[in-house]
């Protein structure tokens, strides 16, 4: 038997979440509507702080005498985010004359609490405007940022470093790429762009030749960013010690010059088809007659990609017409190979 | 036990599970608050890294067609805009009966080409498969007809990217929805699926493919599925993304590992909702396994609908959802409390068992249960008046809560008067819309018991945007 004192407490329990669902409801309203003044009160205040600075940075860039207001702390983000976009459109004098604008507005002094800020958005404009102006002062700052957890942080305070001090900076990129996984791949070549070939050859180099297998695959990529001839050096040493395909797969692929290509053959025959596809993907680039043969043994292989890959650089091969083709796919007895090769003809045809 | 104490434990039951279901909303809902604020933090970082962060990695975008003649040449032209580094288009025409395929060979000038490619998941025969000779990204498949799922399994195989997108033709992207939902795969790399937020199409205005401007349709239903689309997606999934928990990713847009899909079988081929069944069993396949992965929802609004503007067709697309969300457990009740499965098993399948699987039949009985109890005078004013403010108070406060969320993120609809008119929709779509879609859900519910077979969701598209 069900009380009847059970069931009223349970209806009046209903009773109250319901009503306190209304009031919620109605609190949440408000809260929507207040949320919504204040983002036009927020957007109001952007429009006037763009109206005034936008045509300032303009005219100074150009000869104008400006007269450099007070950036108020509410503006400060704003006029650092805008600043650095100038900066990143701009180079050479009119960087000097940007540099001499941020000097004026008394900012200068202001960037350490900035740098130190919890918000992350505000820390990476402030490393950003750091970099931009070469202040050699806030290297200390820059370094411990560079080691923290936050990837962009972190790759945001060592391209700093790198505008500083592009030796010192890619030095300590340099031996920090195998082990930062979470710096985004882009951003790492960013850096190397910036720095050049001249600058990042040596401590790529140094670099590969120390890392540890796991933390070459992540390395080997951006050894595309030293010269030519050091990286067929460094990864001739490098194959000639590790056995792990990855690492393997990864060095092949830096080898697209014709005096590599005794070093690409030898791996024809590898028992891992990620390598495979690499050979058949380089002999294809830069590979000669005798490496068609090579690339026709391929196409029965037992891996598809790799059969694959080895039709798509017969097509590729520059000496090796429609008819040749035609020929080499009448000669397969695979159905897998032949279909392939009749894609590359198609493809080949209508290029 | 009289009739009386029937009534009595009914009505605790009724009651708990409104105010069960509402609460585990609301649970959603304060992760939710949590999550987007982080999220809306992250993305404004996006301004500043985007500078250095470029690389994207190459997509398949898979787009099956089954008589979409009307709208498949605006839908690819707007496609092939969008701002993305590298992607191709692969078209899956499954044997439309109208002129989809003589449409898509007119205005992209297709020619039939010999593809060769691994047919790793089995799909019915594919007649022919064309190039584009003035758009080299785009594919098109002619197969015979099997279905949306059998048809993006044949996108699958022919596709040549690590990373497939499934897109409903009829969908509008938006031009970065590609970059903004990739960006999980990047962030995370145990990221093997990661659904979009879908909106409503009806209202906005669409130019050359993109949405110009968001508005608010002048239907009452179409305006009534913006909340509840709010409802679903901005704490809904965002609620479950934040626990690890997400069991459907929407068919109109998602991203896929293509290994993961293949390691798993491809889409089923006999279900109707192949979307969340291949999420399922991608959480089943991965947690049995004991595997480390991640599938995640961005809040963004990537992706833009038609939604139904009539009784009949919304009716079908419901039991339709509803035929699929119960074919997608079942078919995957292995992860049903196994030890191994974790937030999935244990929190996510539960949930939807009890609150989406047997919600509706219970809402329905519940609602027919009090109100012919109160007109027999075997409920109290008091008892109906609690029930009436639980299941609809509550409604209310969760489709406000969903418009919280989307005023503290992405303020889509830009008028003032937008948000009034949102907000009496929240309030409005509490007084018979919900219940029907209950009822609508429970015919699906019933149909799946029966065991009906899944076609194609046919639905009459005014496709408006198409015209401008």
């Amino acid at each position: 038997m069900v009380s009847g004192t059970h069931s009223e407490q349970i209806v009046d329990v209903a009773l109250w979440v319901g009503v306190l669902a209304l009031v919620l409801t109605f609190t949440i309203f408000i809260v929507i509507l207040a949320m919504r003044l204040a983002l036009f009160v927020r957007q109001a205040r952007k429009k006037r702080f763009l109206d005034t600075w936008r045509p300032l940075l303009s005219n100074a860039l150009v000869g104008l005498p400006v007269d450099v207001p007070r950036v108020g702390p509410r503006d400060r983000v704003s006029f650092l985010t805008l600043w650095n976009r100038y900066h990143g459109f701009l180079r050479g004098e009119s960087g000097d004359t940007l540099n001499a604008i941020f000097r004026k507005t008394g900012l200068h002094e202001e960037l350490f609490p900035v740098l130190e800020s919890g918000n992350v958005g505000h820390r990476l404009v402030a490393i950003e405007t750091v970099g931009n102006l070469e202040a050699t002062e806030y290297w200390k700052s820059l370094k411990e940022i560079a080691v923290g957890d936050q990837p962009f942080t972190s790759i945001g305070a060592i391209r700093a470093m790198t505008k500083i001090h592009p030796h010192k900076g890619i030095k300590m990129l340099v031996s920090m790429i195998g082990r930062r996984l979470d710096w985004p791949r882009t951003s790492i070549e960013l850096v190397l762009k910036e720095a050049g070939s001249e600058v990042a050859t040596p401590y790529l180099i140094h670099q590969a030749r120390r890392e540890s297998p796991e933390a070459l695959v992540r390395l080997l990529p951006f050894l595309r960013f030293a010269y030519k001839p050091a990286i067929i050096k460094t990864v001739r040493s490098i194959l000639e010690t590790v056995q792990e395909s990855e690492v393997i797969a990864s060095c092949l692929k830096l080898l697209d010059d014709p005096t590599a290509l005794h070093l690409v053959r030898e791996y024809q025959e590898h028992p891992s088809w990620p390598v495979r596809v690499q050979v058949a993907s380089i002999l294809g680039r830069i590979g000669g007659a005798d490496d068609a043969f090579r690339l026709v043994g391929m196409l029965s292989d037992r891996e598809w990609w790799v059969r694959y890959r080895a039709a798509q650089s017969l097509a590729a091969m520059p000496f090796i017409s429609l008819e040749g083709l035609a020929k080499i796919k009448d000669m397969q007895e695979d159905p897998y190979a032949r279909d392939i090769l009749t894609q590359m003809i198609a493809e080949k045809s209508t290029s | 036990m009289t009739m009386m104490d029937v009534i009595t434990v009914s009505e605790g039951v009724i009651f708990a599970y409104f105010i069960g279901i509402n609460a585990g909303y609301l649970t959603l809902n304060f992760f939710s608050i949590f999550s987007i604020t982080r999220y809306m933090r992250n993305r404004a970082l996006d301004d500043i890294t985007d500078s250095y962060s470029t690389f994207h990695p190459p997509i398949s975008l898979l787009v099956p067609a089954y008589n979409e003649e009307a709208t498949i040449v605006a839908s690819i032209k707007s496609l092939l805009q969008l701002n993305y580094s590298e992607f191709e288009i692969v078209v899956i025409n499954d044997g439309s009966k109208d002129s989809t395929l003589a449409t898509l060979i007119e205005e992209f000038k297709l020619i039939k080409f010999p593809e060769a490619y691994r047919k790793q998941i089995k799909t019915n025969i594919v007649k022919a498969v064309y190039h584009s000779s003035i758009h080299p990204t785009l594919r098109v498949i002619d197969k015979a007809n099997g279905g949306k799922a059998d048809s993006l399994n044949a996108g699958i195989n022919l596709s040549k990217y690590p990373l497939f997108c499934a897109v409903d033709a009829d969908s509008i992207l938006q031009r970065d929805s590609l970059k903004t939902i990739v960006k999980p795969f990047l962030e995370d790399p145990r990221t093997v699926a990661c659904g979009g937020t879908v909106r409503i199409a009806n209202g906005c205005e669409v130019r050359g493919g993109f949405l110009e401007k968001a508005g608010l349709p002048s239907n009452l239903l179409a305006l009534f599925q913006i909340v509840e689309y709010l409802r679903a997606f901005l704490f809904g999934r965002m609620g479950w993304s934040a626990l690890n928990g997400m069991l459907i990713i929407s068919g109109a847009f998602g991203v896929f590992s293509k290994s993961v899909v293949l390691e798993a079988g491809g889409y089923r081929t006999d279900t109707m909702g192949e979307d969340m069944e291949l999420v399922v069993r991608m959480h089943r396949k991965l947690r049995l396994e004991g595997r480390s992965y991640r599938i995640i929802f961005v809040p963004d609004p990537v992706c833009w609908t038609e939604a139904p503007e009539n009784l009949t067709t919304l009716k079908n697309q419901r039991t339709r959802w509803q035929q699929g969300l119960s074919e997608s457990l079942t078919m995957n009740r292995e992860l049903f409390l196994h030890p191994k499965g974790g937030t999935i098993s244990w929190l996510a399948f539960p949930f939807f068992v009890v609150f989406e699987f047997l919600g509706p039949l219970i809402e329905v009985l519940g609602y027919l249960l009090m109100i012919s109890a109160f007109a027999f005078g075997l409920v109290s004013y008091k008892a109906m008046a609690a029930f009436m403010l639980v299941a609809i108070g509550l409604g209310i406060l969760l489709s406000v809560s969903a418009l919280l969320l989307e005023e503290m993120s992405f303020h889509i609809y830009t008028k003032s008067k937008y948000v009034f008119i949102l907000f009496l929709a929240s309030v409005a779509e509490n007084f018979g819309y919900r219940q029907i879609n209950s009822l609508w859900r429970m015919i699906g519910f019933f149909r799946w018991l029966k065991g009906g077979k899944g076609t194609w969701g046919e639905m009459k598209r005014k496709a408006n945007w198409t015209r401008s």
